[in-house]
């Protein structure tokens, strides 16, 4: 293998350039249940300067009011993620390791890329003790989207490897058991050497991912946040998010100005070299070289042309994102290469630091996640789109007549608190919403005046009030924030806000 | 039957109103309809206790498991086969249809991993259903998604006897506006001043296109000025047809008009829409009209594991399942006035298997071609397996009495339908049938929190609490720290629970020791409470600790349940400690 990559290094610049594409194509490893490639994967991460990575689920949100939404609190979104990384299931993970090298000629650094898909079953393969754990959610719009990308689920279901995490490794402990899992174990290996090594990982708004990969290979995701960011610190304590880059840095954020900083639109405008490969086009200085090792020595590989939500293909693209972010960020990859015994040249960079363990949030919070400290903290340089929110000063309502709408909403109560006394109004669902106070006062007075209605239900008073619009059926409740967060926290998965509220007892 | 029948496969772009109207035909010449479907789960490979059938399970909380079930997940393919029995010979006409969900029908849906492996190791097309799946919409989503998208044409115009004076100043308006554009429309035909001029003017006018016909359109801000609109509209010309545009919440959002230029292109302007309108319920019902045609047809359903199939047949394609087992069956039974569920068959005539043909094998024709690139699917064979067994079942007992066995479902775990191919399996499973004892829910305690190694290691435990535990009874440990005992005496689960809550000294041990014990009532309630989540000792926990009665939770009713001595419900009755 050695030999062949150093023939491939020695080729100058221009044919390398059409050695990583056939026509724009990128060539990813294909790996399934039964194939080989453990040996050749280990090696190669050893030598990565960084491992970039991706993840394809079943889904992302049970419900529509599951989705992240401007008004979650950091508790409200940590119980979002944990539901979905511990509900939804893995159909492809990708890895990509970035092997770096210097060209002959020119010597500037470049990197080899060597995109791997492993297809996943979803199945558990375990029996009696973790009864629960054999079944898994599907969002049908997400089946639908990958359907679009000519996902192949049949290949994911008959020829997936199973995956088996650490904790469970343990629980199966018959030996016959422990035969039929080793290609799970196989897999599982893979993270912990990712682990071992404390390679820096790299993804694209990876905090779902990790949150699968902790799920699915480590163990069950602890039940705080700050829990979990201790745990996967310990695990991988060095990770990367280029979404977190691409809005925390000046130069990048004026040089994405008004362009989408999603993954393949990043791609395509950060790294047009390599993006549209098989054109002609002039490269840039600034732009790092990336090649792709299309051919191994095991010959019998399986190789596809990577596509857009592919997961080895999408972690190419994330790795490749990064190396240009790198360039905008003033690092040089000499290091990578200039001396073997440091072992982790990009993760000491002190230009890369400040962003090392920062993880974006699900939404655009105006905080980051920091892992190394396990908190969430303001972060000043993101574009912060939306006004504060006082989650203090928030009622939450629901199964109200479906014909209240935000006007009207907002009218009645400003007849009974004052005109400005309503800042804004958030639909959950058509079934609920949330009201957000000018003052915390409000929100007891509220629930007071409700209650006292819902006493005096048939007298006069009570029908001419101006808020008797929000409660007429006789359904409605409401509550404070801390009702929206426990009705979240419920495992049920209703389709509606107001029935999944009413199933899960809270109190109102 | 040979394994190269021909099964419709119909997908997507083969579900047309032709392929309804071909279905229907053999279903009116046809006796009988097999039904069978296959779902992202099976409850005979589940393994956790809400999932599973369990021997002590009633026919009611059979229903609430097939409820929640039909609730959590989804049906992939339904296979559907009219047939015919000539005397010898039976005539059938096997579909296998290919069913995905849209977003809008079902936002996410469980999967048992294990059963669709299972699923793709047989060779299931998954692709095939999530690419090519036909969606579908029950009759109730239908009539809510009705009530959204009205009609284009179905606004009725109610005229105001009193109109204000702003309401007189905004016709007049909008009568304006549309009688200019309405002249240039007129003219545009006549004008000499070429294409360019005249994308110019319709771009000044605002001008659009129906498909052919220009029209314009006005925006609405609320009913009132909606109706004012369409009255101006209808005073000005019969040749111009106001049309609501609608958002997704069904509001209306603006009318555009449209012109028409003489009464017969208005005529077929609104055929178009009426077919348009046609196509679009067609689509939007789906597969839902497959089984409006097998409902209104009457004809008797010959289906097995009924119980499960058709709790998600009515929550798919009917309305959400009600409350209540007795609720469900009315319901069902005005949509499907007759079924015969063969797992209930069996039941009935296990004793007389010694007078079933075993010889006779089954004379099956189907008159379907293979398709010209002959690629038939195999998938949906399972309804030809139901006839099978059908025929088999027929012959031997109850050409004469049918009537007798329809719309009585069998509530216990049903035999795989791999195996009814299987000569000897069929009959093992009827003889089977014979060593089922017929135990009521009077005979049933639960208890848990005990702390033993296996169940035999739990007996003796037992013995030593109480004397009542001498007796004839049967354990089965659910879900690892939770056990059901069937006593054989009548009577004796009474004497048992009548000691617990006075705490006689007789069982103090038992109850110092953490152990405790109910009656079938706890199980009732846990499931008619829904408390499906975690372990089953946990659920009736709950329950015995939320029931302030004081009562021994017996239960409501004495009903029959089949408790199978062979049944093992934990692999080697191992208990975890």
């Amino acid at each position: 293998m050695a030999a062949r990559r150093g023939l491939l290094l020695r080729r100058p610049l221009c044919s390398m350039a059409t050695s990583t594409s056939r026509k724009g194509k990128v060539e990813v490893k294909q790996v399934r249940r039964g194939d080989s490639y453990h040996d050749s994967l280990t090696s190669l991460i050893q030598s990565a300067s960084f491992v970039a990575l991706d993840a394809e689920m079943t889904g992302v949100a049970s419900t529509p009011w599951r989705d992240s939404f401007e008004w979650d609190s950091a508790d409200v979104r940590f119980l979002k993620l944990l539901h979905s990384a511990s509900r939804f299931a893995l159909l492809q993970f990708g890895l990509c390791p970035f092997i770096p090298q210097r060209d002959a000629s020119s010597g500037v650094v470049s990197f080899v890329a060597h995109p791997h898909t492993f297809h996943l079953s979803p199945s558990s393969s375990s029996e009696g003790d973790y009864d629960d754990d054999d079944e898994f959610l599907c969002q049908t719009s997400s089946l639908h989207f990958l359907a679009t990308h000519r996902h192949d689920f049949n290949t994911s279901l008959r020829h997936g490897l199973p995956y088996l995490s650490r904790v469970r490794e343990k629980a199966v402990a018959a030996p016959p058991a422990l035969r039929t899992e080793s290609c799970a174990v196989g897999f599982r290996h893979l993270i912990d050497l990712l682990s071992s090594h404390n390679k820096l990982i790299v993804g694209h708004n990876c905090i779902l991912d990790i949150a699968h990969m902790f799920d699915k290979f480590i163990a069950p995701i602890p039940s705080t946040m700050e829990q979990f960011m201790k745990e996967v610190h310990q695990i991988f304590p060095n990770i990367i998010d280029t979404k977190h880059i691409m809005n925390a840095n000046q130069t990048v954020q004026l040089l994405m100005r008004n362009k989408s900083k999603s993954l393949s639109s990043a791609f395509s405008s950060l790294c047009p070299t390599i993006s549209s490969a098989g054109y002609h086009r002039l490269v840039r200085a600034s732009d790092v070289n990336v090649k792709v090792q299309a051919h191994d020595d095991e010959g019998s590989s399986l190789f596809n042309s990577g596509a857009k939500h592919e997961a080895g293909y999408d972690a190419f693209m994330t790795g490749c994102v990064f190396t240009q972010l790198c360039v905008h960020l003033g690092i040089t990859f000499d290091q990578c290469l200039s001396d073997p015994s440091i072992s982790d040249p990009l993760q000491s960079n002190v230009k890369l630091k400040p962003y090392l363990n920062h993880l974006y949030p699900t939404w655009n919070s105006g905080t980051v996640l920091d892992f190394t400290t396990g908190t969430e903290k303001p972060e000043g340089t993101y574009k912060q789109k939306y006004p504060k929110v006082e989650l203090k000063n928030i009622v939450l309502i629901w199964g109200f007549s479906s014909v209240l709408k935000y006007k009207n909403l907002k009218g009645c109560i400003a007849k009974v608190f004052g005109p400005d006394s309503v800042i804004s109004v958030f639909f959950i669902d058509a079934t609920a919403a949330l009201i957000q106070f000018r003052k915390e006062e409000f929100v007891k007075d509220f629930l007071a005046l409700k209650e006292s209605l819902e006493r005096r239900k048939d007298d006069p008073i009570s029908i001419l009030h101006p808020l008797s619009v929000i409660f007429e059926g006789g359904n409605t409740k409401a509550g404070d924030y801390n009702t929206y967060k426990d009705v979240i926290a419920c495992n049920q998965s209703k389709v509606l806000f107001k029935d999944q509220a009413d199933a899960s007892g809270v109190a109102c | 039957m040979s394994s190269h029948t021909v099964i419709k496969q119909v997908t997507k772009s083969t579900f047309t109103p032709s392929l309804l109207r071909e279905l229907k035909s053999h279903i009116d010449a046809c006796d009988f309809v097999s039904l069978s479907s296959i779902k992202t789960f099976s409850a005979t490979s589940a393994s956790s206790w809400r999932r599973r059938l369990l021997p002590f399970d009633t026919a009611e909380t059979a229903y609430l498991k097939a409820k929640l079930a039909a609730e959590s997940f989804q049906i992939l393919n339904v296979s559907i086969c009219p047939f015919r029995v000539d005397g010898s010979k039976v005539v059938a006409f096997p579909y296998n249809f290919h069913l995905f969900p849209r977003e809008e029908q079902s936002y996410s849906f469980s999967c048992q991993a294990s059963y669709l492996e299972s699923l793709a190791r047989k060779g299931f097309d998954f692709n095939l259903c999530i690419y090519e799946g036909i969606s579908y919409l029950s009759r109730v989503q239908e009539s809510l998604a009705k009530r959204r998208n009205a009609s284009h044409l179905d606004f009725k115009v109610f005229s105001k006897s009193r109109k204000s004076v702003a309401d007189s100043l905004f016709m007049e308006r909008i009568k304006a506006r549309i009688q200019y554009w309405r002249k240039s429309c007129l003219n545009s035909n006549k004008s000499p001043h070429g294409d360019l001029a005249n994308s110019l003017r319709q771009l000044i006018l605002g001008t659009q296109l129906h498909g052919e016909r220009p029209c314009m359109t006005i925006d609405v801000c609320s009913d009132n000025q909606l109706n004012l609109i369409l009255e101006t509209v209808n005073g000005i010309s019969d040749s111009l047809v106001p049309l609501v545009v609608r958002n997704s919440l069904g509001t209306p959002t603006s009318v555009r008009v449209v012109f028409t230029s003489s009464e017969e292109d208005k005529s077929a302007l609104l055929s178009d829409i009426d077919h348009a309108e046609e196509e679009q319920n067609f689509n939007l019902r789906g597969f839902r009209e497959v089984m409006d045609l097998i409902s209104n047809s009457q004809k008797p359903i010959v289906s097995i594991n009924c119980l499960n199939d058709f709790a998600f047949f009515h929550e798919k394609f009917i309305a959400p399942l009600p409350p209540s087992l007795h609720e469900f069956t009315c319901s069902l039974k005005m949509v499907f006035p007759k079924i015969l569920d063969l797992g209930h068959l069996m039941k009935e005539i296990g004793p007389l298997k010694n007078a079933m043909d075993t010889s006779s094998s089954l004379n099956l024709e189907v008159p379907f071609q293979a398709d010209r690139d002959g690629g038939q699917s195999n998938q949906g064979r399972n309804a030809l397996k139901i006839i099978s067994l059908f025929v088999k079942l027929n012959y031997l007992h109850i050409c004469n009495n049918i009537e007798g066995y329809f719309n009585i479902f069998h509530p216990t775990a049903c035999m795989e339908l791999e195996s009814v191919g299987c000569q000897d399996d069929t009959n093992t499973y009827l003889t089977h049938q014979e060593d089922i004892a017929k135990l009521g829910v009077h005979n049933l305690v639960f208890l848990w929190g005990f702390n033993a190694a296996s169940s035999l290691q739990l007996k003796d435990k037992l013995r030593k609490y109480h004397p009542i535990f001498h007796e004839n009874f049967d354990l089965k440990v659910i879900d690892r720290n939770c056990a059901a005992i069937a006593f054989q005496r009548q009577g004796a689960v009474v004497e048992l629970l009548k000691e617990i809550k006075p705490r006689s000294s007789s069982i103090e041990n038992m109850i110092s020791d953490g152990v405790i014990i109910a009656g079938f009532g706890a199980y009732e309630k846990v499931c008619r409470m829904g408390l499906w989540d975690g372990r089953l000792a946990d659920s009736l926990q709950t329950v015995v600790l939320s029931d302030n009665t004081n009562s021994p939770l017996l239960a409501e009713k004495s009903t029959e349940i089949c408790w199978d001595n062979e049944v093992m419900l934990d692999q080697n009755e191992y208990l975890k400690v």
